[in-house]
């Protein structure tokens, strides 16, 4: 029998987003806290902390990739605060414009967290 | 104006509108300094080490440690471990905030002194946890 419960006239895609949301939110709010217990711990295992010995402790694939992943998830969680926060229901008029703003400061500021932990990741591996 | 004489009735089971109220800014304003203060300065730290040593040197004079207390750079010092503190503080003060909403929400029998004593429980505990990692970084230094 053809279930019609996904289909657009159900009515359930609100209610079926919501919970995506939610899960969304949770699954990021468990990884940033891992991540950043795991960058603290380890951060402050670091005998020293000279230019040499932290771009060769970034260059690491173990240290890299949890690094690009706090960024995902730091602004993944910050989105959904954001979102809420700058709703149409507390600011009807410039809610959007600063939907907008926050997003694009975000992804500014994510991109460039990606782009050096890459560049350090990779330049090392290079020379 | 007068206030509401129903929320300090001795059957409520939740905090007072105020009490939530603060509570709830202190949750946002932390998210807020997280992400909006605290990420852009580790990317910038990020930044600072992806691009030469130079400038890495130059992150670490104005922004961690410079030897002259006569310098400009020795007030950046002071001002910038300050921000540190308060951000660390941040950072534990919302997962611990986060910890308490959602212990709060899955118990069975809500009473006044449990939100009271979970809230007290956990800034305590991100005040305690701000400490030790400060702690370990200066005795470490």
């Amino acid at each position: 029998m053809t279930s019609y419960n996904d289909s657009p006239l159900s009515g359930t895609h609100r209610y079926r987003d919501i919970n995506k949301a939610d899960f969304y939110k949770k699954l990021t709010a468990a990884a940033n806290v891992l991540l950043y217990i795991w960058l603290t711990v380890s951060f402050l295992e670091l005998p020293v902390y000279d230019f040499n010995v932290i771009r060769r402790w970034i260059s690491q694939t173990i240290v890299a990739l949890p690094m690009i992943f706090l960024a995902f998830s730091t602004y993944g969680y910050a989105r959904f605060f954001i979102d809420k926060l700058f709703s149409n229901d507390h600011f009807p008029k410039t809610g959007i414009y600063l939907q907008i703003l926050t997003y694009f400061y975000m992804i500014i500021f994510g991109s460039l967290a990606i782009f050096s932990v890459l560049k350090i990741a990779f330049h090392s591996a290079v020379s | 104006m007068a206030r509401s004489t129903a929320s300090s009735s001795p059957s409520r089971k939740t905090a007072s509108p105020d009490f939530q109220r603060t509570a709830a800014l202190l949750h946002r304003l932390t998210a807020l300094a997280i992400a909006f203060i605290g990420f852009p300065l580790f990317t910038l730290w990020l930044l600072a080490v992806a691009s030469s040593p130079e400038n890495y040197a130059l992150f670490w004079h104005y922004a961690i440690h410079c030897s002259d207390k006569n310098s400009f750079a020795f007030s950046v010092n002071i001002i910038s471990r300050i921000i540190g503190v308060i951000l660390t503080w941040c950072f534990f003060y919302h997962v611990m905030s986060v910890i308490r909403l959602n212990t709060l929400k899955r118990l069975q029998s809500p009473s006044l002194y449990k939100n009271y004593f979970f809230y007290s429980a956990t800034n305590m505990a991100a005040f305690i946890l701000t400490f030790l990692v400060w702690g370990i970084i200066f005795l470490g230094a």
